[in-house]
């Protein structure tokens, strides 16, 4: 059902588009003023290796605080109530074991890398990382796909831009928007920008979101026992019960707390904080940290997107358009449910800051993950077939073409693929087919000297079959849940290194052929 | 049931908190260390050696 467009309007006012352009023009002129920084390929790419620890903690949480983050985390727990709240609980046990025990994170620091690939070429061969390159890079731009589509959406609604006539239209145009500011910033700034940038975001965003939420808590219509109460007659025991039949259940939140774990480590953007901080302990010190904010980067805005739920569900008109066959049915237009009702509650000033923060966070998010698949394209993928490598001037040159190259595909992607019912799980799949073989080879490549380049081919390449998870396999087969495909997949390339490890051991290092052709 | 109600009502107030002393924590120090990573940034430039070897490319 349609909603008559004058429902869409929100507080945002005059003001708060000035505080918005100010914010915005505020940080391209950081992002301009840092650039006299950059002179090499490490400042570019991972800030000099020069960042203390609670900087780039700001920037750990920065990068993953983002405007994605907040939409998906509220499309989720709109959708699945409070067991929601279970995804940032592993977040924040994942960061923590990290942070606690150094795991992997610190030996990559102290290798002195500056893209995760690096380490495969040093511990099996250059062909692994190119391999690496190539499935981390195109896992990771599948994976951002819905980024812009999300920005947009949160941006046209809030504002209240979709009253103004057709939704989609409206969309498609501010996610065009966004992409080319984004690419331009990205371009011009590097790592020093985006580590700087990413601190203000953290700053604006933590305070705007936690006041946000009290004023949301605040309303005379909200308060905690009513959310509980419309959640739980809506969908039961499964809206607080995360193990309940028809929420999550153990094998997905065993798969999550997995890629929690691997991707801090595996992840380029999120593992790059290891590799742009001082020294390898303020590397595990990040994570641990900046556990509490990936706990909050994601219950915030799943408490936003609760109370939105009960605040909706007492109006009649937004009943029908939010819930069109009845509360207890499930919900239509969850996508849109956050952005409106903080357009409609926050009060203004308060809702241009946020929008800024959030529009922020879109730009720093997308520059931190253009900046790490670019720098592995240039470094990992292009510069091991170059005679001699290239130069670091080539290495930036390459590194700003794909950038500009990503956000084209972007562009087409976003105008092309609708939203997945969980953005989320869409993102958990894509991230997997790198994650779950480089997770692997990385692991077994620190803690196990028999794993051998064999054992990180089949691992690698067993990480592939993740993609099975973008089609409607359920309705194949009952029992192959998401969180099954995902765990399996795991466990397979963990096994796929161990016997290909024991079946084909390393002999004598590799070498690339222009060395070969030199020798000759 | 209650039981998990009031599990997710004490984390997220538990949370909340623990966030907030992060934030005092980490606003200002962050500052600081935006100042220490430029005049890292500019002494390296000064001296035209790198602080740490990059990997080889």
């Amino acid at each position: 059902m349609e909603a008559a467009p004058f429902l869409f309007e929100t507080n945002f006012s005059t003001l708060d588009w000035g505080i918005v352009v100010t914010y915005i023009l505020s940080m391209g002129a950081v992002g301009m003023l840092v650039n006299k920084y950059i002179h090499s390929v490490s400042d570019y790419m991972v800030g000099g290796r020069a960042t203390g620890l609670a900087l780039n903690t700001a920037s750990y949480i920065g990068t993953e605080l983002g405007l994605v983050t907040v939409m998906y985390a509220s499309i989720e727990a709109f959708t699945r109530g409070f067991a929601y709240l279970s995804i940032p609980l592993i977040g924040l046990m994942a960061a923590f074991i990290i942070g606690k025990t150094g795991w992997v994170i610190q030996e990559l620091r102290k290798q002195r890398l500056v893209t995760i690939p690096e380490y495969f070429e040093k511990r099996y061969n250059w062909k692994i990382r190119v391999l690496s390159g190539v499935l981390m890079a195109s896992s990771g731009i599948l994976n951002m796909g819905l980024f812009p589509k999300m920005g947009a959406t949160f941006l046209a609604y809030s504002t209240g831009l979709v009253a103004l006539g057709d939704a989609q239209t409206i969309v498609n145009m501010v996610m065009t928007l966004l992409i080319l500011l984004v690419v331009a910033y990205t371009i011009m700034g590097g790592m020093v920008a985006v580590i700087v940038t990413d601190y203000f975001q953290f700053v604006v965003l933590s305070i705007g979101l936690l006041i946000g939420l009290y004023f949301a808590f605040s309303d005379p219509v909200i308060s905690w026992d009513r959310i509980v109460d419309t959640m739980t007659f809506a969908k039961g025991e499964a809206a607080v019960n995360p193990f309940a039949p028809d929420s999550y259940g153990v094998v997905y939140l065993v798969w999550m707390l997995i890629v929690y774990i691997t991707s801090n480590f595996s992840w380029g953007p999120v593992a790059s904080r290891a590799l742009t901080a001082e020294n390898p302990e303020v590397a595990r010190q990040t994570f641990l940290l900046g556990a509490p904010g990936q706990f909050i980067r994601t219950a915030v805005p799943a408490l936003f997107a609760l109370a939105a739920f009960a605040w909706f569900v007492q109006d009649p008109g937004w009943r029908q358009f939010f819930f069109p066959n009845g509360v207890a049915q499930g919900a239509a237009h969850v996508a849109e449910a956050m952005p409106l009702f903080m357009g409609k509650l926050l009060p203004v000033g308060l809702l241009g800051i946020l929008v800024a923060g959030l529009l922020a966070a879109f730009m720093s998010t997308h520059d931190s993950y253009f900046l790490t698949w670019a720098s592995v394209i240039s470094r990992d993928i292009i510069s091991p077939f170059k005679k001699q490598g290239i130069s670091q001037q080539e290495q930036i040159r390459y590194a700003r073409i794909s950038i500009a190259l990503m956000g084209l595909f972007l562009l087409v992607w976003g105008l092309w693929y609708e939203l997945p019912d969980s953005v989320w799980t869409y993102m958990a799949i894509t991230g997997n087919v790198y994650l779950t073989g480089a997770a692997a080879a990385l692991v077994g490549g620190i803690y196990w000297k028999k794993a051998s380049t064999a054992g990180a081919w089949a691992a690698m390449l067993g990480g592939l079959i993740s993609i099975v998870g973008l089609f409607p396999l359920q309705e194949l087969i009952p029992w192959l849940s998401i969180g099954v495909l995902g765990l399996a997949n795991y466990v397979l390339c963990a096994l796929l290194l161990v016997v290909f490890s024991l079946l084909y051991p390393d002999r004598k290092p590799e070498i690339k052929p222009e060395e070969a052709a030199s020798n000759e | 049931m209650s039981e998990w109600i009031l599990f997710w009502k004490y984390l997220c107030g538990i949370g909340i908190l623990v966030y907030l002393v992060t934030l005092v924590i980490i606003i200002p120090l962050g500052a600081r260390d935006i100042f220490r990573l430029f005049h890292a940034l500019r002494r390296r430039e000064d001296a035209k050696v790198p602080l740490e070897p990059d990997q080889e490319a």
